[in-house]
């Protein structure tokens, strides 16, 4: 694709647009298990979470993961993405409000690699990312 | 305790159909509003050939193995309870379009022992789940690694 959207100079030390997201809801936690199919009490049912001895529902590791996966998405374009991975770092609470970055760790000849997170509002990072990116556009991707 | 001898092993297959619902549910619930995941002529505008896949629909195979994932974890051997999901990835190696139908399968690749920093046995089991589409294309690859911490 897409020669619609003007794609941003991945050179080494560039950083996209960050973006918030947030405070996060019960209402966002139901949602995405709606969507993914993962009805794991601990994402919704609050005294089935403070029994299990949480402070508070969190989110699926998967609902952070989607949303720096699109963010990524939304900025190179998706067709340019060949790669995209997660670490699990930390929990992400309801109120949460995320910060969604993304930063060229480095360029060779036909790709870019990224770095990505989604950071906590105290800091925390809670989802460690990576994606590897094509420089140019890729239609049969 | 997990057999070593699962590496290479099947654990399961899926095969699902790519929902025009389930691509607008999923970007609606990560907030992404781009119009390329409900909007055919704003796919097409943006040079896709249809409705693209969200970037992680493959989430949705849980809607469709039938099963849910603890059932898999307690067959590898392993102790839910005491199993976390640490690491996914995704390789992207050819278009997904609402509309296609793919077909999973899913095999253990790796199988790691290591000491973990708090005493105990940590063991690291690497999944990867191979996506076929209607035509015999492979078009993704998820890899997912379940860390079962010490007893």
């Amino acid at each position: 694709m897409s020669t619609s959207q003007a794609l941003p100079e991945l050179a080494p030390g560039a950083e996209l647009p960050q973006r918030e997201l947030g405070p996060l809801t019960e209402g966002d936690f139901v949602r995405f298990a709606g969507a993914s199919g993962d009805f794991n009490p601990l994402h919704y049912d609050e005294s089935f979470v403070t029994d299990a001895g949480y402070p508070g529902l969190f989110a699926m590791g998967l609902f952070p993961c989607g949303a720096l996966a699109h963010y990524l998405a939304g900025h190179v374009g998706q067709t340019s993405v060949r790669e995209f991975g997660v670490r699990f770092t930390a929990l992400v609470y309801e109120g949460d409000t995320l910060t969604l970055s993304a930063r060229v760790a480095s360029v060779d000849e036909d790709e870019a690699s990224l770095e990505l997170a989604a950071t906590r509002q105290t800091g925390e990072m809670a989802i460690r990312g990576f994606a590897r990116v094509a420089l140019a556009s890729e239609p049969g991707r | 305790v997990i057999d070593p001898d699962v590496v290479g092993q099947v654990l399961d297959e899926v095969r699902m159909p790519v929902e025009r619902g389930k691509v607008l549910e999923l970007a609606r619930a990560v907030h992404d509003d781009n119009p390329i995941y409900r909007d055919p002529e704003a796919a097409r505008a943006a040079g896709f050939d249809g409705i693209p896949a969200s970037p992680i629909l493959s989430v949705v195979a849980m809607h469709w193995r039938g099963r849910d994932d603890d059932r898999m974890v307690e067959e590898l051997g392993l102790d839910v309870a005491r199993v976390l999901h640490g690491e996914a990835s995704w390789s992207y190696e050819g278009p997904i379009h609402v509309g296609d139908e793919l077909h999973g399968v899913r095999r253990v690749t790796d199988v790691t022992t290591k000491q973990g920093s708090l005493g105990g046995a940590m063991t690291i089991v690497t999944l990867e789940t191979e996506y076929t589409n209607q035509h015999g294309s492979v078009v993704l690859r998820q890899r997912d690694k379940l860390i079962e911490r010490g007893a």
